[in-house]
């Protein structure tokens, strides 16, 4: 019997190895399905693509909000840091800009609420990296190379939509070492 | 270390990943706070996240925004512990927690808007009627008797979002006040 019973301690040890492995990768994975989903849906501007108000028929991310425009810029710091600029409601409505790793993890955020002005510019470096970015507002250190970044704007029953989605244009993402 | 040990470690790993990914595919919330039918994950979108909370959180809540900016509850039952269902026919009564402002959404078993043609899947601060007192009621039904409509969203989840919530709402996530979710009618009964 004692020796029957001995192969149960290596299915525990596979038991607790299999189950952390897999939820460390498992946010990662689904992180890099959804950029994949969100790429091949195109329609892109410059590196932002706008999506439409959420319907059923079009939402490709779970429990998105049909209350919420949504602008998403995939990024890639492989050739040098990112600018990105933000308009700010001049409806008072909530808007807000929030940076994704490629694990998921939300690692910066700005909101309308954060800053006095109309607009706000940020740069968006890779760890290590050396540049010092002068004009830009706000300055933020990926912690991976590779995420996203998803500008949300509240739409309600008294919002003008056309003026929404004109100044959401406003929201870009661009190769710093371009200017 | 003999073939047997080998196999059962390789099948441990085998029933690991798979809890692993049942886990994070179940229906119910893990851990959280709860607050009568509402329950919320102060952890999402945080790095301090454990690994199961950010793969719960990357399944059901992938893009989450950081507690500071959006505080998110979701009732899957109403506040009699019933699991909430297209059949049923319910009311979200009383006073919402101090937010700049605040939706409540409607969403299927797969986390999706409920496909069912019509657009009445939200209510807001901007919309929500209310009553004298400032409480909000809020239908939640079939057709015509929902501001938010139940067709084909079979047992549904609200998600109730606080943008920039008061910070007596991140300190008091247990003991504030919420709306009630109280079942009206269902199916087959009269």
């Amino acid at each position: 019997m004692t020796r029957r019973g001995l192969p149960f301690l290596p299915f525990v040890l596979g038991l607790i190895l299999g189950l952390g492995i897999t939820l460390t990768v498992m946010p990662g994975v689904i992180m890099s399905r959804a950029m994949d989903r969100i790429e091949a849906l195109g329609g892109a501007t410059g590196m932002v693509r706008h999506a439409p108000p959420v319907t059923a028929e079009n939402q490709t991310i779970v429990r998105a909000s049909p209350d919420i425009l949504y602008s998403v810029c995939l990024y890639d710091l492989s050739d040098g840091p990112l600018r990105i600029d933000a308009p700010w409601p001049d409806d008072g409505n909530y808007a807000s800009v929030s940076f994704y790793d490629a694990n998921t993890n939300n690692f910066a955020a700005v909101s309308d609420r954060d800053v006095g002005s109309a607009a706000t510019s940020i740069a968006l470096i890779e760890r290590f990296e050396s540049y010092v970015p002068e004009d830009a507002d706000l300055s933020f250190v990926a912690p991976t190379r590779t995420g996203l970044i998803l500008y949300r704007r509240v739409i309600d029953a008294n919002t003008d939509l056309a003026a929404a989605e004109a100044e959401r244009q406003g929201f870009t993402c661009s190769q710093l070492s371009d200017q | 270390m003999t073939l047997r040990h080998l196999i059962t470690f390789f099948l441990g790993l085998i029933a690991g990943a798979v809890m692993a990914v049942a886990l994070a595919f179940s229906p119910g919330e893990i851990g959280g706070v709860h607050n009568g039918a509402w329950v919320s994950n102060p952890n999402i979108g945080s790095p301090d996240a454990n690994p199961l909370v950010r793969s719960l959180v990357a399944r059901r809540g992938l893009l989450a925004l950081s507690r500071e900016e959006a505080v998110y509850f979701t009732a899957t039952r109403d506040s009699e512990g019933h699991n909430l269902t297209e059949r049923c026919a319910y009311e979200v009564v009383g006073a919402m927690p101090p937010t700049r402002w605040w939706s409540l959404t409607i969403y299927d078993e797969d986390s999706f808007l409920p496909r069912n043609g019509r657009n009445r899947h939200a209510v807001s601060q901007t919309t929500a009627r209310t009553d004298a007192s400032g409480h909000v009621i809020i239908p939640v039904g079939q057709d015509e008797t929902g501001a938010i409509v139940t067709n084909n969203a079979g047992l549904f989840s609200l998600t109730l979002r606080l943008y920039h919530p008061d910070p007596v709402v991140l300190d008091d996530l247990d003991t504030l006040t919420f709306p009630r979710i109280d079942r009206i009618s269902c199916e087959g009964e009269t």
